[in-house]
């Protein structure tokens, strides 16, 4: 029985244990990478990555970040998933592949894109409001945190709504018609069907959403990298940013191992309490 | 009697088969020793390098060498990550030319054949940019030699100039007085800058300290003056510049800065000897010249970043002795005009620097290769920390968000500490 689950836990302990333990003792080394050895430094890489401003910085923000966009990605992802799933919309097939679309466009055309899409000198979308006179002067989008926070929102929701809006439509279509039609013959409104059916039937494609949502936020790095650069003054660099920094153009091996060892006990942690928060909603 | 038969002859086929494989492989072990050596060489410009390579692929197939060169390009954004991985993996290149400011690193750590004695022996390193082959010496040994040189200068918009009566600036004072006329006079910006891009900005922005007298590290490389008053006059003269800059500009990337300026918008960018061909090939109508970084007063002298890659053989590679002949191969005249000059980077060898069939017909270029003879480069082995702690001030200096004293305050304390 043990051969069954001999491959995966074959790749695992290649792939990810294996790398993980190197990984974990670089983080207390000094390590040089062509000898592939280092000097035992103990806490010290972990003292220093509690001590560096912008490491701290980007958990805040990268935390502001997933407790702003994850509300959002759920609600569009949901709001899609209940549009394409009426089947007296005409056309929701095409609904589907339009929300799909900015899925399969790679991060980084993505974050190119709205880059111009935002830049206050030659960028459409200042033109466009001012040329309809819904400002005077361009906005700077991307010149203060909380501009270019929400800028960034924005591109991971166009981005991410339609992936999301997939795992939820399975959840609905998995939904038997029935249930709908006896709620409704016992008088049940919209809404209420809604709140009452849909919701709790497809609260496991809900929490697959939420996690992968979260975990994936605080994992964010392609589009920050290419929409705000960390700026202003570093004020938006996420701890993935940051420790890529810090590692490959910092040079700083050691603390950026310990950085993600850091980043990895926070999406742990999340994934887990997520996973037993939707364990007991179930259990209700 | 017939499964007797049977069996002889499946005997004779297994010996047969077993033979004919060994004489194969015996004979693919000949095949691989007479095949060519190949030279792994990586850079992030493929039409230098890989023409480089190129020309030297065709020289040794002329002379009926078994050496070749193979070319791997590595995106500029790469350099260290791609490098660091392949010393890891042990799959380093042979021949690798960096930016420079990355070499003192990699030299610190091992990464690169010292080849102090064969560059005592190649009968022409006097003729190399002194400051570049600087950056390549490490610990009184010499590790990496010029390969391409980038410096930087002032590009403005002619036809902007022209229309408005204006002459390019060569003061500060002119500077100011140039970019507000263009600002408050016409639909342009005066100038704009790469806030966000704290490589760009140093690029940039460093020789202006420079000439202004501060150091951000000093000879010997132990401290830094940016914060005395000559370093916060050169960011002042930024603060002030900044105002005639597009609002977005201190959290501009490189993007938004070099579009600005080839989308016609804005009058003046501070720029790096590549922008010629880049700007000529994206915007073939824009009439733009170059001149020397405006100096604070009439009679200093003026300073460019003398920026650029720099090539080393690495400490993995089996085949030093080919490795540095594709090394000098690079550095020779021929080379340095026909693939550097020819293509719009400044040569390395001073004899051709500046005078050479390719500038003599662009003379712009001429102005950044000028700048490789005075212009100077940073030495630190953590150079990047540094622009990270002035990549952090630049923007808030530009925005107004804090004076350039208060800035340089809070950023020298933090780049005395990263020098010690």
């Amino acid at each position: 029985m043990y051969l069954f689950v001999t491959p995966s836990v074959i790749l695992s302990i290649s792939f990810f244990v294996i790398p993980f333990l190197h990984n974990l003792i670089i983080s207390f080394c000094n390590w040089n990478i062509i000898t592939n050895n280092g000097k035992f430094l103990g806490l010290e890489n972990y003292i220093r990555i509690f001590t560096d401003k912008i490491f701290l910085s980007s958990i805040l923000t990268t935390t502001q970040y997933t407790i702003f966009v994850v509300p959002f990605l759920l609600f569009f992802g949901l709001l899609f998933a209940l549009i394409v799933n009426d089947s007296n919309l005409r056309g929701n097939s095409l609904f589907q592949m339009i929300y799909f679309i900015p899925w399969v466009i790679p991060w980084l055309t993505a974050g190119l894109i709205w880059r111009f899409l935002y830049n206050d000198l030659y960028g459409p979308l200042n033109y466009l409001l001012i040329h309809f006179r819904f400002i005077e002067k361009p906005i700077l989008f991307l010149s203060t945190k909380m501009t270019a926070m929400a800028s960034v929102i924005l591109v991971c929701i166009w981005k991410t709504a339609g992936y999301n809006m997939v795992i939820l439509l399975a959840g609905l279509k998995s939904i038997p018609e029935q249930v709908y039609e006896a709620a409704a013959i016992d008088g049940a409104s919209g809404w209420k069907r809604f709140i009452s059916i849909t919701i709790p039937l497809i609260r496991s494609s809900i929490a697959l959403m939420v996690i992968m949502a979260v975990v994936g936020s605080y994992l964010a790095f392609d589009h920050f990298w290419i929409v705000t650069r960390g700026a202003p003054s570093h004020e938006t660099e996420t701890i993935l940013t940051w420790l890529y920094q810090t590692s490959f153009f910092r040079f700083r091996l050691g603390e950026g191992a310990a950085m993600s060892v850091v980043l990895l006990a926070i999406t742990g942690i999340f994934a887990v309490i997520q996973v037993r928060a939707f364990n007991l909603l179930k259990l209700k | 009697m017939k499964s007797r038969v049977g069996t002889l002859l499946m005997v004779i086929l297994v010996f047969i088969s077993a033979s004919a494989t060994l004489w194969a492989n015996g004979n693919s072990e000949n095949e691989t020793a007479e095949e060519p050596i190949v030279l792994k060489v990586w850079n992030r410009n493929g039409t230098l390098m890989g023409g480089a390579v190129e020309a030297f692929n065709a020289k040794m197939e002329a002379e009926g060498r078994d050496l070749r060169a193979e070319f791997t390009l590595v995106p500029y954004e790469e350099q260290s990550s791609k490098f660091l991985s392949s010393l890891a993996a042990k799959t380093a290149p042979d021949v690798y030319a960096i930016d420079l400011i990355l070499a003192p690193y990699f030299s610190e750590m091992g990464a690169w054949m010292d080849i102090t004695t064969e560059v005592n022996n190649l009968g022409f390193q006097d003729d190399l940019n002194p400051g570049m082959f600087r950056i390549g010496e490490w610990n009184g040994k010499q590790y990496c030699l010029p390969w391409a040189n980038d410096n930087s200068s002032l590009i403005y918009n002619k036809t902007i100039f022209t229309e408005m009566g204006l002459e390019p600036p060569t003061t500060w004072e002119e500077t100011l007085q140039v970019a507000k006329i263009i600002t408050e006079q016409s639909d342009k910006y005066g100038i704009t800058f790469s806030g966000a891009n704290s490589g760009m900005t140093m690029f940039t922005w460093l020789p202006f300290a420079w000439m202004n007298g501060a150091q951000l590290i000093t000879d010997n490389g132990k401290d830094t003056t940016i914060d005395s008053e000559a370093g916060v006059g050169a960011l002042q003269f930024w603060a002030e510049l900044a105002q005639y800059a597009p609002e977005g500009a201190p959290v501009y990337d490189y993007g938004d800065y070099y579009n600005g300026f080839v989308t016609g918008q804005v009058a003046m960018i501070f720029g790096g000897s590549w922008h010629v061909m880049s700007i000529s090939n994206d915007a073939p109508e824009l009439d733009f010249g170059i001149i020397p970084f405006p100096v604070p007063e009439k009679g200093n002298d003026t300073s460019a970043f003398m920026g650029g890659d720099i090539m080393g053989i690495t400490a993995q590679t089996a085949h030093p002795k080919e490795a540095m002949e594709f090394v000098a191969f690079c550095l020779s005249e021929e080379t340095q005009i026909e693939i550097l000059a020819k293509n719009g980077s400044v040569p390395v060898r001073l004899s051709v620097a500046v005078d050479n069939p390719y500038f003599d017909k662009d003379p712009r270029y001429k102005v950044f290769a000028a700048g490789g003879q005075f212009g100077r480069a940073p030495k630190a082995l953590n150079y990047n920390d540094i622009t990270t702690v002035m990549g952090t001030i630049m923007p808030k200096a530009l925005s107004g968000e804090v004076s350039p004293e208060d800035a340089l305050k809070e950023a020298a304390p933090q780049i005395r500490d990263l020098l010690q």
